[in-house]
């Protein structure tokens, strides 16, 4: 009984509020930042999503890796990721962050084949860059993933 | 212990069915538990809503709108969000200390807050000092706090905060004279009765001095708890959050909330001060009094003094949110070079001022 | 003292001009976009001549193109057109040399996915069977002998 009412209604409203609450850090090592940030400022306002911009991982729960990842810069991501605190979700905004994009790995000998070859992504946001309407429809997906409301919205099949 | 002043405690108590004969701390502890479960604590929630659509509406965007009715359930939402962190670390000593000294002050303020004429736990002579002390040991929780981190900026925020305090509590303390000045006591009831319902009774507006020993108050009170838009020692854009660096999950809620009280309170305070306290006009309060209905007359007077309270805030909120913040050796100097002897000048023409009243 | 005509409303300087994102009346969509934004690629594959030229020019590879004999000898059947928009970087060059005009940029945007391989998007018609192999092969004999009896 007890078990039963917390996943129906505890556990529903837990998820809610970890989905209405996803406190943000960006890492700007690409040009998909410079749409992070205008999804952040006031034409489409990310924080009516509950995001806030953070500035120290410990205080997120949304890596959003804007950019490419290089070799370089792979381990700090992991760094970073690893300083967050559970639950946390990493959003992969753009082609590079998706799979290295334009400088896959055929093409560049520097840059790591995505951000999942580094640390695991929730959502993956295709564009080059996307439009910030692109990325806030990731984070809905994302919102709905925590949730437990999974759709497939790439219907482009 | 319960006094003939407080004994209101007792009533409140049979209301929500205390037995008789419980003992008086019993009442305090209720009281307070009461007090802070439900009033101080909806009202932190509200003002962080409050601050987050301000500050999008100042910017022209829409602020939080997902979470319940116009996001009005966002604090909730962030709440219950902080609390599912996973804990990284255990806690050590240093924590735990400035914790126990932010609570320490927490409900030593909350004990002295006054909150309506109904529902005042200490009312003596010295009773205006108390929450001012219990600032000075907010500040201190908040620097032992950055010295706790180990860390930079950590390090940085808490003898900036350390330095802020030391700068804003000499005006604050001569500025808060002048209001006991006016009123002939420190007690919170006398200071009430001092003012009325009308603006043009409010301490503020009796003499120009007051007026200035206002904004000195306002602003010393500001740098005393290093409220934005003088947070140089905790801001998240000037020093990577300063001493709440490294908090998450439960232990930056307790801070984000002792940082909101902090502000609260000395809101709570400068209303009561200068701007009228809880007084309501005597055409209301008179038949409500007689009437036996003094819950109710309990109830009006709360809300009145924390609209008041919320519109201050707001206020403060809006002035941090369209003006740069200040560099915190500009904040000090300020402070020390400023503040301090205009709040001495206040406070001699608020003297010159009342004696003159009193021949 | 600056915010003091935003919050007296006086003009139109308090305006909100945030868009309410999945909402498509405050915000715009995908046909609210210029005519020649580019968005998501779309392979009409009727007209597909499955000539590679588009996979050959694409810049990061994303185009994968397999073919076999059709059922006409002037067009080819597209086994497999695939897009991988994880890849994609909408530079509009696979558009401009396609020949057919089959390959199209589409308005839409949207395209999130919990999987990287979900942004893979298929417009093959999959490999020829052997049913159609016969057909054809049954239907090009009647053809050419249709034009022998003419």
């Amino acid at each position: 009984m007890s078990g039963s009412f917390y996943l129906s209604t505890v556990g529903k409203v837990l998820k809610w509020a970890r989905s209405k609450s996803l406190w943000y850090i960006s890492t700007g090592t690409g040009c998909c930042a410079d749409e992070v940030l205008g999804a952040m400022g006031c034409r489409y306002d990310l924080e009516r999503f509950g995001c806030l911009a953070q500035v120290d991982p410990r205080q997120a729960d949304l890596l959003i890796v804007c950019g490419v990842v290089s070799y370089k810069v792979a381990p700090y991501l992991k760094e970073l990721y690893d300083e967050m605190l559970a639950p946390k979700y990493v959003l992969a905004v753009g082609s590079c962050a998706n799979c290295g994009g334009p400088f896959s790995q055929e093409s560049n000998y520097s840059v790591v084949a995505g951000a999942d070859q580094v640390i695991p992504v929730d959502v993956f946001v295709p564009g080059c860059p996307p439009r910030p309407e692109a990325i806030m429809n990731g984070l809905i997906a994302l919102q709905e993933k925590i949730s437990g409301q999974e759709s497939n919205r790439f219907e482009n099949k | 212990m319960i006094s003939a002043e407080n004994s209101w405690i007792v009533a409140w108590g049979e209301a929500f069915g205390l037995p008789e004969g419980v003992p008086h701390w019993i009442y305090s502890a209720a009281a307070l538990i009461f007090i802070f479960c439900f009033v101080i604590v909806p009202c932190g929630g509200l003002m962080s809503y409050f601050e987050r659509k301000l500050s999008a509406d100042l910017q022209a965007r829409v602020g939080p709108n997902r979470a319940g009715p116009a996001g009005i359930l966002q604090p909730i939402a962030d709440l219950l969000k902080l609390l599912q962190k996973e804990a990284r670390s255990e806690w050590n000593w240093k924590e735990s200390l400035w914790l126990s000294v932010h609570t320490m002050a927490l409900f030593s303020t909350l004990a002295v807050l006054p909150l309506g004429s109904m529902a005042l736990l200490v009312n003596t002579e010295m009773s205006v000092f108390l929450p001012f002390w219990s600032a000075l040991v907010l500040a201190l929780g908040t620097m032992l706090l950055g010295l706790s981190q180990n860390s930079v900026p950590g390090w940085f925020g808490g003898i900036r905060v350390a330095a802020q305090t030391l700068a804003g509590s000499f005006p604050a303390l001569i500025s808060l004279l002048c209001t006991g000045v006016r009123s002939g006591s420190f007690r919170w009831s006398a200071l009430a009765e001092s003012q009325g319902f009308s603006p043009w009774d409010w301490t503020v507006v009796a003499n120009p001095f007051q007026l200035v020993a206002f904004c000195v108050f306002v602003v010393s009170g500001l740098v005393l708890l290093a409220i934005a838009p003088l947070d140089g020692g905790l801001s998240m854009s000037d020093i990577h959050g300063g001493v709440s660096s490294h908090l998450y999950g439960m232990r930056l809620s307790l801070f984000r909330f002792g940082r909101f009280y902090g502000f609260f309170f000395w809101s709570v305070i400068t209303v009561v001060l200068f701007l009228g306290a809880w007084d309501l006009p005597s055409q209301l309060v008179i038949p409500l009094r007689m009437g036996g209905a003094g819950r109710l007359l309990a109830f009006i007077e709360l809300a009145w003094l924390l609209i008041k309270t919320f519109a201050l805030m707001l206020l403060i909120i809006w002035i941090a949110k369209v003006n740069s913040r200040s560099r915190v050796d500009q904040i000090t100097d300020f402070a020390w070079k400023v503040l301090s002897p205009f709040s001495l000048a206040a406070l001699v023409g608020a003297s010159l001022c009342a004696g003159w009243r009193a021949f | 003292m600056t915010a003091f005509p935003y919050l007296l409303r006086w003009g139109d300087l308090r305006k909100e001009v945030t868009e309410g994102y999945p909402d498509p009346i405050s915000s715009k969509t995908a046909d609210d976009l210029p005519t020649r934004s580019r968005g998501l690629l779309f392979n009409e594959i009727d007209r597909c001549t499955g000539c590679k030229a588009c996979e050959e020019v694409c810049p990061c590879h994303c185009i994968r193109v397999e073919e076999q004999p059709g059922p006409d000898p002037s067009k080819s059947w597209v086994t497999v057109f695939d897009v991988d928009f994880s890849r994609c970087i909408f530079c509009g060059l696979c558009v401009e040399v396609c020949q057919p005009g089959s390959l199209v940029h589409t308005r839409q945007y949207e395209g999130a996915a919990y999987d990287v391989s979900d942004l893979v998007a298929s417009f093959g018609r999959g490999p020829v069977t052997d049913e159609q192999r016969t057909k054809w092969a049954l239907r090009r004999k009647l053809g050419e002998s249709d034009g022998a009896l003419k």
